[in-house]
């Protein structure tokens, strides 16, 4: 039945089967551990989101990031020009790469779901951070580069991101961290204080919309929902999660008192003042409460998305409390608050027009 | 349902043209090898062979490494279990296209007709939605997938009867299918859009640059060569259902058990190869007919050939990915767009003999 030519080219094929077989199964118990560099010098254990222990070398040089938001984490902590890798893309977050200008060198071996593993190997990172959800963690392991997985869905979660970041990157890092987690909490507390005097009622139903096409919203259990509620308003969507696709009818129903605009919102090439206007003669939408008391607001962007998951969380709640409430906040002046951050936390001296450029949601010129 | 297989098999006695007589298989092999070796050499650096096999000697010897630490990494941990994966997820999925298109009498077939790679899909989808991890994710998708054709299996031979129960299996293949591509809509419309959604999608279109030695690959091989094995000992009884099954079983086969097997052991070896490796469409469809080009309609050879074919192809196509693409590309787009104006080539140029 079968000619021996074709045993003999099967038996070949099994025989290159085994020969690799053996191969994998070596290196599944001989795998190098760590990077070469560790090996000489100290390293120490670090705990990340996920709970696992991870050993890092004491001194890094050289950083890989494959979550979006935590590069500003790693600028902040004073890590910034070490990032040898990265996911971000100078077009993405335009603000962070001119705060910290290093990035530009960093190429982008990431995208947000993928690696490419052999140019991150080229790159000799001594750590990578990543995204907890991301399933790249277990190849990244076993190519020996210590992986922290990070991920917070909360203020309290965001410290503890900054914090594990600051055990990995050193004893300055842990510095700059405390300074951070203080006036995240001190202005958490300020803020607070005053907003948790206003009554239920006047709270302003606040809308927070992702996307406009298709239309997609922030619902309740989520850091949105979070700064809406310490800057005095209610989440109007009545939806639980993140980023969730509702109807127009839905919105005509919840009937927002205010409304902001992620800047992922925006129309294609528009900065944020057309799609405003475009919903004002939207006649699906200018009925809304929001829309007709122009209350539509546009949400400020810098290192990475204030009204997202970052470090810019502490100016977003300062900045909606005041939007929501300016009659409560006369003193709060954004702009100065702005430049003293990103002086403090990013060691950059924005100007005034910089500065409002942030805040109206705008790219650097 | 008038087919090539069918046709080309009951053309008769014409003997074949006199390069088809050439040891085929012998060179596929042949081939594979040197696409083995060249896939060792390309990607974002190229190094030369003289390293290359320096640092797998030293690893299969047990010797001390003497490549850069970076080389190492990249040689041994990264293009060895890729190179290792394409080859066995392209054989399998090319091994049980060939297997279906013989057994369903149909070149239209492809290995996830009876709704392995849509049940592996649910799981994985689910999986990733439930943030597991890596390894569970491939459990659960391997499990969903043998699960979606028992299914199918169970639901098809308990409506049809006599005849028509091969085309009344196809159509519930169709069905489960469907409905697991339903469920996977439904997992990406609930999925957070930030991190799960694209997450999944990627999961969805395949690739293998998450394909890890412990977790990935060890796991697969068991299954894949198992139904391997499988289909290479019935690959002969499969020639003889090609002639219908009340011909098969005046010769001897039992057309029902052989059905059974074939379809448990293409079960195993496509369920495996998209847990590990997502879905990976196109291989297991455009590869038999490539096989049968090569070696024609005789299954006992167009199999193994098309097993072959599949490694050689899959493998090409990831250097591809590797080498090429800065950010890594999904293999399911490429191995789609490869394959696609492939399969239209050969449907210009196999049209006399199909017609």
């Amino acid at each position: 039945m079968r000619s021996p030519r074709e045993l003999s080219v099967l038996a070949l094929a099994g025989g290159l089967a085994m020969a690799l077989l053996a191969g994998c199964g070596q290196s599944s118990s001989g795998s190098p551990g760590a990077a070469a560099s560790t090996q000489a010098v100290s390293t120490h254990q670090v705990t990340d989101s996920t709970g696992a222990s991870v050993t890092v070398p004491n001194t890094i040089h050289r950083i890989a990031d494959s979550w979006e938001a935590h590069n500003e984490v790693v600028t902040m902590l004073g890590g910034g020009n070490k990032i040898v890798a990265t996911v971000l893309k100078p077009s993405s977050v335009p603000w962070l790469y001119t705060v910290d200008p290093a990035l530009n060198k960093a190429p982008t071996v990431f995208t947000d779901t993928t690696v490419n593993t052999e140019k991150l190997v080229q790159t000799r990172p001594d750590v990578l951070f990543t995204d907890d959800a991301l399933q790249t963690a277990a190849k990244t392991s076993e190519l020996g580069i210590p992986t922290v997985q990070l991920g917070f869905q909360t203020y309290q979660g965001l410290e503890n991101v900054v914090n594990i970041t600051a055990d990995v990157l050193g004893p300055a890092a842990g510095a700059q961290a405390r300074k951070y987690n203080s006036y995240l909490n001190s202005k958490l507390a300020a803020v607070s204080a005053v907003t948790s005097k206003i009554p239920e009622a006047q709270r302003p139903r606040v809308l927070h919309i992702y996307s406009l096409d298709p239309l997609v919203v922030d619902g309740t259990h989520t850091m949105i929902n979070d700064w809406i509620t310490a800057a005095g308003g209610r989440n109007a969507a009545q939806v639980v999660g993140q980023t969730r696709p509702v109807s127009i009818e839905q919105v005509v129903q919840w009937n927002p008192d205010v409304i902001i605009l992620a800047s992922s919102a925006f129309d294609a090439a528009d900065t944020g003042p057309q799609t405003v206007a475009k919903l004002t003669s939207d006649p699906a939408w200018d009925q809304l409460a929001a829309v007709r008391d122009h209350r539509v607001y546009i949400n400020p962007t810098g290192g990475w998305h204030w009204d997202r998951y970052g470090i810019e969380e502490a100016l977003q709640i300062q900045w909606a409390a005041k939007t929501l409430h300016p009659e409560l906040f006369r003193n709060l002046n954004m702009v100065a608050e702005t430049k003293s951050f990103y002086s403090k936390f990013l060691h950059y001296q924005l100007t005034d027009e910089q500065a409002k450029r942030i805040l109206a949601g705008q790219n650097p010129t | 349902v008038s087919t090539a297989v069918s046709h080309e098999v009951s053309a008769g006695p014409v003997s074949p043209p006199r390069w088809r007589r050439l040891p085929v298989l012998s060179v596929l092999v042949v081939v594979l090898l040197v696409s083995v070796a060249v896939s060792f050499s390309v990607g974002v650096t190229a190094y030369s062979p003289e390293l290359i096999v320096r640092d797998l000697a030293a690893h299969l010897t047990g010797h001390p490494v003497t490549v850069s630490r970076v080389d190492d990494v990249t040689i041994w941990l990264i293009r060895m279990p890729r190179i290792f994966a394409a080859v066995l997820i392209g054989a399998a999925l090319a091994a049980a296209g060939s297997a279906y298109q013989a057994l369903f009498r149909n070149p239209m077939v492809s290995p996830d007709l009876l709704g392995a790679s849509g049940g592996a899909g649910v799981g994985a989808s689910l999986g990733i939605l439930l943030s597991w991890s890596i390894i569970e994710v491939q459990l659960v998708a391997f499990a969903f997938g043998l699960a979606a054709v028992v299914v199918t299996y169970a639901v098809g031979t308990a409506v049809g009867r006599g005849r028509e129960s091969t085309l009344t299996l196809v159509l519930t293949g169709i069905v489960v299918a469907s409905l697991c591509s339903a469920m996977i809509s439904l997992t990406k419309y609930v999925a957070d859009p930030d991190n799960k959604l694209p997450e999944i999608t990627f999961w969805l279109l395949g690739g293998l640059d998450t394909v890890t030695i412990r977790t990935s690959l060890l796991p697969i091989i068991i299954p894949i060569v198992a139904g391997m094995i499988v289909l290479l000992v019935l690959r002969w009884k499969l020639n003889v259902l090609s002639f219908g099954d009340e011909e098969a079983a005046s010769m001897g086969v039992n057309p029902q058990v052989v059905k059974s097997f074939v379809i448990a052991g293409a079960t195993l070896m496509t369920a495996a190869s998209v847990s590990a490796a997502g879905m990976v469409g196109w291989v297991g469809l455009v590869i038999p007919h490539a096989a049968r080009a090569l070696v024609g309609p005789d299954t006992r050879r167009a199999l193994p050939a098309s097993a072959l074919l599949g490694a050689i192809f899959l493998l090409g196509v990831d250097d591809l990915v590797r080498s090429v693409f800065t950010t890594e590309v999904p293999l399911g787009i490429l191995t789609a767009m490869v394959g696609a104006p492939f399969f239209l080539l050969m449907l210009a140029r196999g049209r006399r003999t199909w017609t």
